[in-house]
C-alpha cells in the first residue's frame, strides 16, 4: 500500500500541492477477533461459516468491562515530498534519475512502523505479555508474573 | 487555514491489527469532527462476513486484490491516485 500511496505522489505532484501521510495507532487492551485471527492464521482462510450473528453474540456474552479499552494515536505527519527528497539527498541519487521505489516504500514502510510502535501505550496486558514472552523457563508462576510486571513498571 | 493548507491532502496509514480498524478509525474521525474519505486495504485482511463487507462498502472501504504477479494493477493505481486526489482524507490499511 505504501508503494501505491508512493506511486500516486508522482503522478498527482503536478496537479495538487500536498500530500502527509499521518502513521496512526490503533491499540486494543483485548482484541475481540484474536481468536478469528488465529484460525485464519492456521487455516489460511477466514474461518468459514462465521457470521455477524456468531461474532455479534461472541461480543455480547462478553462482562460489562472484559472487552478492555481501545487506543487511537495520530503520529506527526510527513510530508512525502520532503520524504523524497531527503531520501535522494541521503542517497547521493541524481534528482533527475529514476527513484529505486522497491528501496523507497520499505524504507518508509519501516519508518513508519517505527513511528507507530513508539506511538504504542503500555498497557497491564502488554506487561504480562512481555513478561511471559521473555521468561527462559517451560513453567511460570503467576507470583513471577507480578515480579516481573511490578519491576517493569518500575523502570518505566 | 491557508489556502495551501487546504489543498494538502492527508493520507491515514494505520498498522492492521484487527477487523474492527476501520470502524473504529470511523468512529474516532466522526467523534472528531474529520470527513471520514475513502479507506483502501486488502481483500485478504477483511473478514469474509457478508454483512460486515457489505457495512464495509458502505462507509467507503475499497477491498483490493493484490496482483498476483509482481506488477502493478493499473486499476487499482489508478482508484488510488483518483480518491487522494480529490479527497482531502484518505485512509490506506
Amino acid at each position: 500500500m505504501v508503494k501505491n500511496v508512493l506511486k500516486a505522489y508522482t503522478n498527482l505532484k503536478q496537479h495538487t500541492n500536498k500530500i502527509k501521510i499521518i502513521p496512526v495507532c490503533v491499540n486494543y487492551e483485548r482484541l475481540f477477533d484474536a481468536s478469528y485471527l488465529a484460525d485464519e492464521a492456521k487455516l489460511g482462510t477466514f474461518k468459514p461459516g462465521t457470521t455477524l450473528v456468531s461474532l455479534m453474540s461472541k461480543i455480547m456474552t462478553m462482562k460489562k468491562g472484559q472487552m478492555g479499552k481501545v487506543f487511537v494515536k495520530y503520529g506527526d505527519a510527513i510530508d512525502i515530498h520532503d520524504y523524497v527528497n531527503n531520501y535522494i539527498e541521503t542517497n547521493h541519487s541524481n534528482p533527475d534519475s529514476k527513484v529505486n521505489f522497491k528501496k523507497l516504500s520499505m524504507r518508509l514502510t519501516e519508518d513508519l512502523y517505527i513511528k507507530q510502535i513508539q506511538e504504542q501505550p503500555i498497557t497491564q496486558n502488554s506487561l504480562i505479555a512481555s513478561s511471559i514472552l521473555f521468561h527462559k523457563k517451560k513453567e511460570i508462576s503467576f507470583k513471577h508474573i507480578k515480579t516481573a510486571c511490578s519491576n517493569m513498571w518500575k523502570h518505566i | 487555514m491557508t489556502e495551501e493548507d487546504r489543498k494538502t491532502k492527508v493520507v491515514l496509514m494505520p498498522m492492521f491489527k484487527s477487523y474492527s480498524d476501520l470502524f473504529i478509525l470511523h468512529y474516532a474521525n466522526w467523534i472528531s469532527d474529520i470527513e471520514m474519505g475513502f479507506s483502501f486495504g486488502y481483500y485478504n485482511d477483511s473478514p469474509k462476513v457478508k454483512m460486515i463487507e457489505r457495512l464495509a462498502r458502505r462507509v467507503g472501504y475499497f477491498m483490493l486484490k493484490p496482483n498476483t504477479s509482481q506488477r502493478i494493477n493499473y486499476v487499482n493505481q489508478t482508484m488510488i491516485e483518483e480518491v487522494i486526489g480529490k479527497n482531502s482524507i484518505t485512509t490506506c490499511f
